[in-house]
């Protein structure tokens, strides 16, 4: 985006771009050209602000990837194609799914049908719906593997939720549940997760007879030097498991 | 000294096709691919071939990459926009014919398309995909596959079904390009969960990539970290990526192509000239877009740019590629003390980034085979397959979940800013099984439309839709990507389930969304 393509764009283009960007803009603002000017100024700091932002929230991959989509810069509001494609807001169904995003955190969609949220709501003392996240020693969902389980609460407006695992390594599922005064009804279970270790694997035959050895072979440090300020460039996940396990890099 | 280095090109777009208009901005990512990294590799192939210098490294090929350059439209297309690049090239030689800085970097971009033209046209008669066949067939490249439209497969692995129809897709897909099996396949950004494996190995695939931390994290200790590959309980090995000899090629901080000497990508002639002349150069209707005329060295961090010497900056990757060799030299040297076979130091590059972003970086890569073939010492290029006949028994266990994305799982693709595309995408491929199940063995018209659906979900799975909308500048596009195909897929759904099917309609989405041509809507049977 420049600045001569925003001078082009209607009034009500740029408001509504000043908006997306989370800029105030008074309804019956009356649009003079020195507020116009300066709507532009603002758009093109908050534009390069995304754009530093966008850059610090990636790693290298993944902004070597980003680039081979630049043809142009900042052009977020030009779109060729003019067909509106709508998609359901719901499937009419009363289901729950559980993604892992990473070893700590996991996200929750969910459904539920509309007739069976308007009963659970219509029941005398109501209280609400809830999320139980449970933690199980084995990928068998039974009472009998049940490590340990938390509550979240939901509004019946909300469809999703990002869960944090209570630790790496674990089996996790979730119930959607409603609450009244007579108890706890379980609308639907999701599926199972997996989440990953996190660290290094404990081998009962210990291969490395020397923590460089370790730091060399498996993280591909292998000019580490062990300067505190060669810290900066490697891997933060590296980092956490070589501290974690106590290999003290750098000493 | 004894050691490997497994170089891996991954060439991938998505599928972006749109008959419907006669020039779609989002096509230009083919284009400038085309012009900037995939005929020029080509022609750095042809002539290390020429030169007898020998070479051998991995590309990966995506099939939705595969499919578009073998596409009649998109060639054409191809033709017309090098053609108006040619245009404005002759124009450009004689804005800057007086300018001492310029006038030669004007007349090397026109001498470059002409070139590319001429290459497309004549050379290799629009099929560039038979030009790469022909270098795998002389032992220089290995070519692999990657997920049928590219979908990050952990956010999919509840749905076997589709996590299977995206790996035959992609090997169906192979032959019909390429006549062959692959051998590998290059997991989407690298996404790998426990389990994936199965479906690989039903597939007939000998072995994958997965990123650092996948193998250091496995259920057992690697002997030899990500030096070696990870055989796993089915058979299937696993490469893991070597995080310093990326860094080198990828940091924005320390590396290579962030050089000042190097040509800044972001200056460019879209931007600098005036609207009146470089209005037919550009998107309509007056959108400045990159134009591939970039006059200016990166220089330094802030906005004042020298002009770029092409000479200089070719220097510098002679100098780098030196670097890089030697770095790789001395890691190789560090490791075979420690390893009791030699080490596989495995470099995976997204293949774009080559002459596009990093415009001398093919030349870099030249360099670096050139000075591998005359002063190796002892380092050597192999691809994995090459790996696996020479050597076995192998270190065993099952990676971690992990991608090469940030912080190194799901998070690029599942993120306050995507994830609400996962409840409609999952539950059109819940419908697509359904739709298998109770069409088991149709002919005709049905099964046309059938084969429509699975195109449409197979599209609405590529990671590319929402790694923009967490990333990108074109997210509108991203999202009505995601919105088109989950909509014609429920459109199919939907009109199937009341029996009343709109050919007409049918045969306009077949014809815009034309990627597997010969799909099969059974690959989503249930398992």
């Amino acid at each position: 985006m420049t600045r001569e393509r925003l001078l082009t764009l209607s009034k009500e283009t740029l408001v509504a771009l000043a908006r997306r960007e989370g800029l105030y803009v008074e309804d019956d603002l009356d649009f003079d050209e020195d507020d116009r000017e300066e709507i532009i100024d603002q758009i093109m700091d908050a534009l390069e602000e995304d754009r530093s932002e966008r850059i610090a929230g990636n790693n290298s991959a993944m902004q070597a990837k980003g680039r081979k989509y630049d043809i142009l810069l900042d052009e977020e509001i030009v779109s060729q194609e003019t067909e509106e494609y709508l998609l359901p807001d719901h499937y009419n169904e009363t289901r729950i799914v559980l993604l892992l995003r990473d070893p700590l955190w996991a996200y929750a969609y969910w459904d539920i049908q509309d007739v069976r949220l308007k009963s659970l709501c219509d029941e005398p003392y109501y209280e609400g719906l809830f999320l139980r996240v449970y933690e199980f020693s084995s990928a068998i969902p039974s009472k009998d593997h049940v490590i340990d389980y938390f509550d979240i609460p939901v509004k019946e407006e909300d469809d999703n939720w990002y869960i944090s695992l209570p630790k790496p390594g674990g089996f996790f599922c979730v119930d959607l549940r409603g609450k009244s005064l007579h108890g706890e009804t379980l609308l639907c279970r999701s599926n199972m997760i997996k989440s990953p270790l996190g660290y290094i694997a404990e081998n009962q035959e210990d291969f490395f007879s020397h923590p460089d050895q370790m730091k060399v072979l498996l993280s591909g440090l292998w000019d580490f030097e062990g300067r505190e300020d060669e810290r900066e460039r490697i891997p933060q996940r590296v980092l956490q498991i070589l501290d974690y396990q106590d290999l003290s890099i750098g000493n | 000294m004894k050691g490997y280095l497994g170089v891996i090109l991954h060439a991938h777009l998505p599928f972006v096709r749109h008959p419907e208009y006669s020039r779609f901005l989002e096509e230009d990512w083919l284009y400038e691919a085309i012009s900037e990294t995939y005929l020029p590799l080509l022609r750095m192939f042809g002539r290390l071939k020429a030169d007898k210098v020998p070479f051998r490294l991995t590309m990966s090929i995506s099939p939705t990459l595969s499919d578009m350059l073998a596409d009649d439209l998109l060639q054409q297309r191809y033709v017309d926009h090098v053609n108006r690049l040619i245009e404005l090239g002759e124009k450009e030689v004689e804005r800057t014919a007086s300018d001492g800085d310029f006038a030669p970097l004007a007349a090397m971009y026109l001498g470059l398309y002409r070139q590319n033209l001429s290459d497309f046209e004549n050379l290799y008669r629009r099929n560039i995909l038979s030009a790469f066949r022909a270098f795998e067939k002389d032992g220089y490249i290995e070519i692999i596959t990657t997920a049928g439209t590219h979908a990050f497969l952990p956010l999919f692995q509840q749905y076997p079904e589709a996590v299977d129809a995206q790996i035959k897709s992609a090997i169906i897909s192979h032959g019909r390009n390429f006549g062959t099996h692959p051998k590998g396949f290059w997991l989407p950004e690298c996404g790998y969960y426990p389990d994936l494996e199965k479906l690989l190995k039903s597939s007939d695939i000998s072995y994958f990539f997965t990123a650092a931390h996948g193998i250091l994290l496995a259920d057992k200790k690697p002997r030899y970290g990500v030096y070696a590959p990870m055989q796993l309980p089915n058979g299937l090995t696993a490469f893991g990526r070597d995080y310093p000899s990326s860094e080198a090629v990828w940091s924005n901080s320390d590396g290579y192509p962030g050089d000042y000497v190097y040509r800044e990508f972001y200056r460019d002639i879209g931007y600098d000239l005036p609207m009146e002349y470089i209005r037919p150069y550009i998107h309509e209707p007056g959108v400045r877009v990159y134009t591939g005329y970039k006059y200016y060295a990166i220089t330094s961090a802030g906005d004042d740019k020298r002009p770029y010497r092409h000479e200089v900056a070719l220097r510098k990757t002679q100098e780098h590629a030196e670097n890089f060799l030697y770095q790789r030299q001395n890691q190789v040297r560090k490791l075979e003390a420690l390893m009791d076979k030699p080490p596989f130091v495995i470099c995976p590059y997204d293949a774009e980034l080559f002459g596009h972003w990093w415009f001398e970086g093919i030349d870099w890569l030249e360099n670096l085979f050139r000075k591998i073939a005359k002063s190796g010492d002892g380092l050597e290029m192999i691809t994995p397959s090459d790996y696996l006949k020479r050597h076995d028994n192998h270190q065993e266990g099952t990676p971690s979940f992990s991608s090469w994305g940030n912080k190194g799982y799901a998070e690029v693709w599942l993120d306050g800013k995507n994830d609400w595309i996962y409840r409609h995408v999952h539950k059109a491929i819940e419908r697509m099984i359904e739709l298998v199940d109770r069409y088991p063995d149709e002919s005709g018209l049905k099964e046309r439309v059938l084969n429509q659906a699975s195109r449409e979900v197979l599209l609405s799975m590529a990671s590319d839709w929402p790694f923009i909308m967490k990333t990108g500048t074109t997210v509108p596009y991203a999202e009505k990507r995601i919105r088109e195909h989950l909509h014609n897929f429920n459109f199919i759904y939907e009109n199937l389930c009341r029996n009343t099917v709109n050919t007409e309609w049918l045969t306009r989405i077949e014809k815009k969304n034309n990627i597997f041509p010969d799909v099969d809507y059974r690959l989503f049977r249930k398992r």
